[in-house]
């Protein structure tokens, strides 16, 4: 008897004392402001795509205690007033840089400047070369268009691609495994590979160039979800399949209701959410992966539907 | 009100103690809790409040930033500075102040030419005097990247405090600036975070200079509280106008300012008054309501107890009938059975003392009968002897003798016990009195052991069963018997027997004589309290350890033992 009560208070105790040390530890709890600010130059900010870039990085950030800057260029072409804004921000005290330039042949500037402050910079959606890479596997994007195409299409079928930027390397890179997939492995022909401005009117204009020097073609790949609902416009009465890259809302309406055979998704959110990972496991001086890639999937009139369920806003 | 010790007020009174003890420090540690909580909620709270206000000041001063680089790259204007339109270039100026809502003014200064145009109506186009330019020009030296510059701007009709941003015109002489008005920026971001509670809130920039306020605060104070926003220390106060403040801070990513939320301490403390007497009100409320449960509960848990309690209060008075009540299968229950038990017991014995008195007086009259004749026997006795010897009858004098002494031993009560020595001695005389009157129809042998002749037996305790042996022994068969009488120690126990090697008894005699006494006599003469007498004496003067046993075969021989426990005279 008296070893239970022995017990009883024993537990009594213990419970009181895990009460106690409990409320100390949380009234030891003080308000901390953030520790890192990170600054964010994206290409723009008139896409789908990059408003879920930055509502995934923001969420991230929030979870990392990390604050963002978040600014962007007038439009993806402005690699001047980008650069421009990148350098403000080097001088800003940031802690880390995250970058999508618009033009890949001018990001010598910004990574040196940052090189001298010692500012770790990572790119985001586009590939700068000795940089922490974080996005889509582009080259395998292109294939992925190119084996949905082979598969859909009949042999010897003429198709060809209209790309975005050629100062992106995620549109060349694109193209690029788009090419070399239907070259190598399979009986589809290579019609016409066209460069234009990542711009709506811009695609339209180029695919009824297209259609007009090249009737035969079955098959576009366009290498961005804006193009993409630029050239099925010009393509509506003509039998072609289009295959486009991303996933937004507006193309991902379109695939569902046939005006596209296909889009290759990128997650704009898993993307920005995946990039602030990476620059918190950077600062806390763990080990990083030269390129880090999300998922792309394939999106047909079958699974549009989930989706757009996907989508948050 | 005298205060009765009972069982029920100490447990009260116990379980009230531990209760109090309980209560007063659940709610110390709630009070504890509750206060840290409070004022940590309440920093957080305070917290989210400027940082939701600093984070859109933020984005204003970004957009601003954002608005003057737009400028600055703009292709149209570009043009026209180069082409030095400078009324299309105000109008275009105007254009862009119109899409901020937050823009004061838009400047684009050509330092080549000294020109300044705005994006005013009025006076758009102006040409700086030297003095001014130079001034101007370096101002706006100061500005740079996405911290804006706070200033007097010295360009507006009337002085007033401005942030500035600045932009150099890609591909052109000149620089755009745009001006946000500080007391704008005060009534759209930060007035209304701290307008609910009269409380304090200062802005500084990125170098420490106060750039907007809702009061002024003097220079003494305001180093205070910079050098606590440079320590970063969570925790900000300071009396200010006699008032004590609390505090926190939020400092802005992109423009790098920190907006400073003070609030009155009176308010926390308030509130935590209001939480203090919320306790108090607690734990008294509590208190009743736990005492009045501990009182019917240890009401609920004593009724067994003192139920018990009146019961053996009454039995005490002599009420033996009562019974006290069995309640559940606790100590109490155990208690109240072993009681009830016990008065079953009482009453037994009780009972058993009262017949065992009325035996012993019965016992005691039936002795008193014997002793009516003795005098008048051994004075008629002793003269016949005297006669027998006077005439030479010395035979029967000597038997006389004998006789009269075993009438005395016989009717002597005040030594009831002997030594068993004594008890052979007045026995060898009844037996010589027997061999008189029965002339060689028996013979008796002793083999008495040393040791128990010192040992204390109640008188006249074997002559009953010799009588037995003499009388009953002999038969037709066998005319002659021998007695053999028997003293032997055994541990704490001494065995007298007596044994014949007569006829024996048939089991119904031996049946009866085991049985319980009687009192009926069953033989005239010297064995008229018989066989049962002497069992029933033992009985009394020993209880269990006194018996009497009888064995017999029923033709050859009778053997009467007598145990008692051993009893030395002293």
């Amino acid at each position: 008897m008296t070893k239970f009560i022995a017990l009883f208070y024993t537990m009594l105790a213990m419970l009181l004392i895990a009460v106690a040390s409990y409320s100390i530890q949380k009234s030891g709890e003080t308000f901390s402001p953030p520790k890192y600010t990170i600054g964010v130059v994206l290409k723009a900010m008139d896409s789908e795509h990059w408003l879920s870039v930055r509502s995934g990085m923001t969420e991230a950030a929030q979870r990392n205690n990390m604050r963002l800057i978040v600014i962007t260029a007038e439009n993806e072409t402005a690699f001047a007033e980008q650069n421009k804004i990148i350098s403000d921000l080097l001088d800003n005290d940031i802690d880390a840089l995250i970058v999508s330039p618009t033009n890949i042949n001018h990001t010598k500037e910004f990574v040196d400047a940052a090189r001298i402050k010692n500012i770790p910079v990572f790119s985001i959606d586009e590939e700068i070369d000795g940089i922490v890479y974080i996005g889509s596997n582009n080259y395998a994007v292109g294939s992925m268009a190119a084996a949905f195409m082979s598969k859909n299409l009949p042999d010897g079928s003429e198709v060809s691609v209209i790309s975005g930027s050629a100062n992106q390397t995620a549109h060349t890179q694109r193209t690029a495994g788009f090419v070399d997939y239907v070259e190598k492995n399979s009986s589809l022909q290579i019609g016409a590979t066209m460069a234009a401005e990542t711009q709506y009117r811009q695609a339209m204009t180029q695919a009824e160039k297209l259609l007009r020097s090249r009737p035969n073609t079955r098959g576009i790949f366009v290498t961005s979800a804006i193009m993409t609902l630029g050239v099925i416009e010009a393509t509506e009465n003509f039998p072609v399949m289009i295959v486009g890259v991303d996933t937004q809302n507006d193309a991902l309406v379109a695939v569902k209701n046939g005006n596209i055979d296909a889009l290759i998704s990128q997650d704009g959110h898993e993307s920005g959410r995946l990039a602030i990972e990476v620059v918190a496991a950077h600062l806390n001086n763990q080990p990083v992966n030269e390129k880090n890639f999300i998922r792309n999937e394939l999106i047909t009139a079958d699974n549009a539907e989930q989706f757009l369920l996907q989508e948050d806003f | 009100m005298k205060i009765i010790w009972n069982m029920r007020f100490k447990m009260f009174l116990a379980a009230l103690f531990i209760n109090v003890l309980g209560i007063i420090f659940a709610m110390l540690l709630f009070y504890y809790y509750a206060t840290e909580h409070f004022y940590s909620e309440y920093a957080a709270s305070l917290y989210e409040r400027i940082y939701i206000g600093a984070k859109n000041a933020d984005l204003g001063f970004q957009k601003i930033y954002r608005m003057t680089l737009d400028i600055s790259f703009d292709a149209q204007i570009i043009d026209l500075i180069n082409r030095g339109d400078f009324a299309q270039l105000a109008i275009r100026l105007k254009e862009y102040r119109e899409r901020n809502f937050l823009s004061d003014d838009i400047y684009c200064y050509i330092p080549t030419k000294k020109i300044l145009v705005r994006s005013e109506e009025y006076n758009s186009v102006q040409k700086l005097d030297d003095k001014t330019a130079d001034t101007w020009q370096r101002i706006i030296e100061h500005q740079e990247g996405l911290r804006p510059l706070f200033i007097e701007n010295i360009l507006s009709p009337a002085p007033k405090n401005v942030f500035l941003y600045k932009a150099e015109v890609d591909g052109a002489q000149a620089f755009i600036t745009t001006q946000i008005s500080e007391r704008g920026l005060y009534y759209t971001y930060l007035d209304d975070i701290g307008t609910a509670d009269s409380s304090l809130i200062v802005m500084f920039d990125s170098k420490g200079n106060v750039v907007s306020q809702s009061r002024a605060l003097d220079e003494k104070n305001l180093s205070a509280l910079l050098d606590k926003v440079h320590q970063k220390s969570s925790e900000l106060s300071l009396t200010f106008a006699g008032e004590e403040f609390f505090g926190t801070f939020v400092e802005m990513p992109s423009s790098r300012c920190t907006v400073l939320l003070l609030v009155n301490k009176k308010k926390i403390y308030g509130k935590i008054t209001f939480m203090q007497i919320l306790s108090v009100l607690g734990v008294i409320f509590i208190l009743l309501l736990s005492t009045f449960f501990i009182y019917v509960l240890s009401a609920k848990l004593n009724e067994p107890v003192e139920n018990l309690a009146q019961v053996m209060q009454d039995v005490g008075h002599g009420n033996f009938s009562l019974r006290a009540k069995v309640e559940g299968n606790d100590e109490i229950g155990y208690l109240a059975t072993r009681f009830n038990n016990m008065l079953e017991h009482m009453e037994t014995l009780i009972d058993n003392l009262a017949n065992e008195r009325v035996l012993k007086r019965q016992a005691e009259l039936n002795a008193l009968q014997y002793q009516i004749r003795p005098h008048f026997i051994y004075n008629t006795l002793n003269s016949i002897r005297f006669a027998a010897m006077i005439q030479g009858a010395k035979n029967i004098g000597e038997l006389l003798a004998n006789f009269i002494e075993l009438l005395q031993v016989s009717t002597n009560r005040e030594g009831e016990f002997g030594t068993l020595a004594e008890e052979v001695g007045t026995l060898k005389k009844y037996i010589a009195l027997q061999e008189f009157r029965l002339m060689n129809s028996f013979a008796v042998d002793f083999e008495l052991a040393e040791e128990s002749l010192s040992c204390r037996v109640p008188r006249l305790i074997l002559q009953p069963f010799v009588e037995n042996s003499i009388l009953h022994a002999p038969s037709p068969e066998k005319t002659f018997c021998r007695i053999v009488i028997r003293s032997e120690l055994r541990g704490d126990e001494l065995i007298i027997s007596v044994k014949d090697d007569g006829k024996g008894m048939t089991p119904e005699v031996l049946k009866s004589l085991s049985s319980k006494p009687t009192d009926k006599k069953t033989h005239g003469g010297f064995s008229g309290i018989g066989v049962a007498n002497v069992k029933e004496r033992l009985r009394l003067y020993y209880g269990e350890a006194g018996k009497v046993i009888c064995d017999s075969d029923g033709k050859s021989y009778t053997k009467i033992s007598i145990v008692l426990p051993v009893e030395v005279m002293s």
